[in-house]
């Protein structure tokens, strides 16, 4: 994984140098329209607002962060987005995919061995690869939980517990969510150079995605190495993209201590926002299909070892690698 | 199970999910509305400028904020011009 | 029914940056922080520069209002928009919404010029603002008001210091009506120059100011 704080690094510069360049260009250009404007029509200040309008950085004998711009217009266009559409699609996403889960499980039940346990155990999951996972996982459901806090809260909360009554847990949340933050970037980055290997995409990964709805209701089997498509699509678009969008993101919102403007930061919570959102929709997905939804999934990733007839259900090419 | 039943479980989900949505948008964003009641702004405490010793009810202090702002006027300053 | 407002006329400002010392002595504002600070466009270039000063402008749709994810602001009926410290989380949300800049954290670097960062998980503190010299949720005129919000001077039926001393009468600040009067009658005679900074994005172009309609019953 490439390291966040280079990203963060080149993001900002790109930012500084850009807007900078830019502001300075259009302040000069202000001016001048400025002064033949007076010349004109006395008292006619148009160029004047229209260079504050634009949000560049004036003079002030103020010491601060963007001290200077007098009016910054993004953070209208960034209410809009985090009270619109990121609360409403992401809470209806929230709703409606536990909701689907739940119906699938009515209807379908859990996915459930063919033959019969054999009693003999293979080894899945080592030691430090099981400890990995569940450093991932428990600071993953801990930032999930902070996380919908913070954004629908005030929504669900207030009227239930007041004002008072949330602001304790808000903030609480707040600093847990941001002490836990790089704590899930390490886990991750630990996860990612741990179970990369296993995880490359091969040709039988296709047919195996072809046939999916088949596999998912039990109809058909298709052989797969250790993991199969859907896992090895949950760790290069869950695990790792989705985990450096939101962790990159969630670092630039988490230390505001270089000099980000408020327009890095605006963006930063649009992506951060989207992008969690749909990690922890999809992460439900996961569960459940470790959880209640495969028979002796969960006991491989909480003891390391899976039954015999599970191993060669559901990884084939796997089970005879180990075997031989 | 037979199939109507199943089919009536999944919009009686889907119309408890829609009336979420509609909650949820009602929600979004409260109205800014300037109501006071029970000594709160929309269950925030705060008391009022003119509650205390120093003004006799709304009205007189009102009064006293409207005079004051006008005296920043130079123009109709007392003395001034 | 007083609706607050601020006026800033640019064409008086001679950035003395009076406004700004007022404020900062009179509510012993904390280190770091400008409630009111003053900018100046073109700075330098003769006959273009132009100077205005800026802070809190209690709009009528208040985006730090909307976007607080713990609800913590409210809006007197006077149109003061206030927080309440207690239940401020120190997100930073307002700060990132706001179009004058008028929310900041205090503490070591939020807000602060570089180099002080002691505060590695931006935990920020309470967010500060101003407060229309209105005190906060507290006792009017309470120690506890003074120490965490500043002096509250509509109570004592008194209006923003900034406003009331600057010496230009550059910036205006009190009952809304009241305000565009006298604008009103310093442009007549001024001749030119009739645009009122910062009023169309606080409070609403005119016809919407549907917060001095609510509140007249």
């Amino acid at each position: 994984m490439v390291t966040p704080k280079l990203f963060l690094t080149t993001w900002l510069l790109l930012c500084s140098v850009l807007g900078g360049a830019v502001a300075t260009a259009v302040a000069d250009d202000a001016a001048q329209k400025q002064v033949r404007r007076q010349a004109e029509q006395p008292l006619n200040n148009a160029p004047v607002w229209r260079a504050v309008r634009y949000g560049a950085e004036h003079s002030t004998q103020a010491t601060g962060r963007e001290a200077g711009v007098l009016i910054q217009s993004a953070g209208e266009t960034w209410r809009q987005i985090r009270n619109g559409p990121i609360t409403l699609y992401g809470g209806l996403l929230l709703i409606l995919v536990p909701i689907s889960i739940g119906l699938f499980y009515q209807w379908k039940g859990p996915l459930k061995l063919n033959g019969h346990p054999t009693g003999r155990l293979v080894q899945r999951f080592s030691y430090w690869e099981r400890l990995i996972h569940w450093s991932v996982a428990i600071t993953f459901v801990i930032l999930a939980v902070t996380g919908i806090l913070m954004l629908f809260g005030r929504y669900v909360l207030i009227p239930l517990i007041g004002h008072g009554g949330f602001a304790w847990f808000a903030q609480i949340s707040k600093n847990v969510h941001n002490l836990v933050g790089p704590l899930f970037i390490a886990a991750v980055a630990c996860m990612f150079v741990m179970f990369v290997r296993d995880n490359v995409w091969h040709s039988i990964d296709w047919q195996w995605l072809k046939k999916a709805p088949q596999v998912l209701s039990g109809k058909t089997h298709v052989p797969s190495g250790k993991y199969n498509a859907a896992e090895k699509g949950w760790f290069w678009g869950g695990v790792a993209l989705l985990g450096l969008v939101v962790g990159i993101s969630g670092l630039i919102l988490d230390f505001p201590n270089f000099e980000q403007t408020r327009a890095t930061m605006q963006v930063a919570h649009v992506v951060h926002g989207v992008g969690a959102l749909i990690f922890v929709a999809a992460s439900l997905g996961h569960i459940y299909m470790g959880t209640i939804g495969t028979e002796g999934a969960y006991a491989g990733m909480r003891t390391g070892y899976v039954d015999e007839t599970w191993a060669k259900e559901h990884h084939e090419l796997w089970f005879k690698e180990v075997n031989s | 199970m037979s199939n109507a039943i199943i089919v009536k479980r999944i919009l009686a989900v889907l119309f408890a999910a829609s009336l979420a949505v509609v909650f949820q948008t009602g929600c979004s964003e409260p109205s800014q509305g300037l109501e006071y009641r029970d000594g709160r702004y929309a269950g925030k405490p705060d008391t009022p400028n003119w509650q205390g010793d120093a003004f006799d009810g709304k009205r007189n202090w009102e009064k006293e904020i409207k005079r004051r702002t006008k005296l920043q006027s130079e123009y109709t300053r007392p003395g001034g011009a | 029914m007083a609706r607050m407002k601020f006026l800033c006329d640019a064409e008086r400002c001679i950035e003395c940056n009076a406004c700004v010392t007022a404020c900062k002595n009179e509510h012993e504002v904390p280190w770091g922080i400008n409630r009111r600070r003053v900018v100046t466009i073109n700075d330098g270039q003769v006959g273009a520069e132009k100077s205005m000063s800026v802070a809190c402008m209690h709009c009528s749709d208040a985006p730090c209002m909307a976007v607080c994810p713990v609800d913590c602001f409210y809006k007197t009926e006077d149109g003061v928009v206030l927080h309440d410290k207690d239940l401020c989380i120190g997100c930073g949300y307002c700060f990132y919404a706001c179009p004058f800049g008028a929310p900041q954290f205090p503490a070591s670097n939020a807000s602060a010029p570089g180099g002080q960062a002691t505060d590695w998980f931006g935990a920020r503190g309470k967010m500060d603002k101003c407060t229309f010299c209105a005190g906060g949720p507290e006792e009017n005129g309470s120690e506890a008001e003074f120490s965490k919000y500043g002096r509250n001077r509509l109570s004592e039926g008194k209006l923003p210091l900034c406003a009331e001393m600057c010496s230009t009468k550059a910036l205006l600040g009190g009952d809304g009506d009241v305000l565009a009067d006298i604008y009103r009658e310093r442009v007549t005679v001024r001749g030119k120059g009739a645009e009122v900074w910062g009023w169309g994005t606080a409070y609403g172009k005119p016809g919407q100011q549907s917060d001095t309609a609510t509140s007249d019953k």
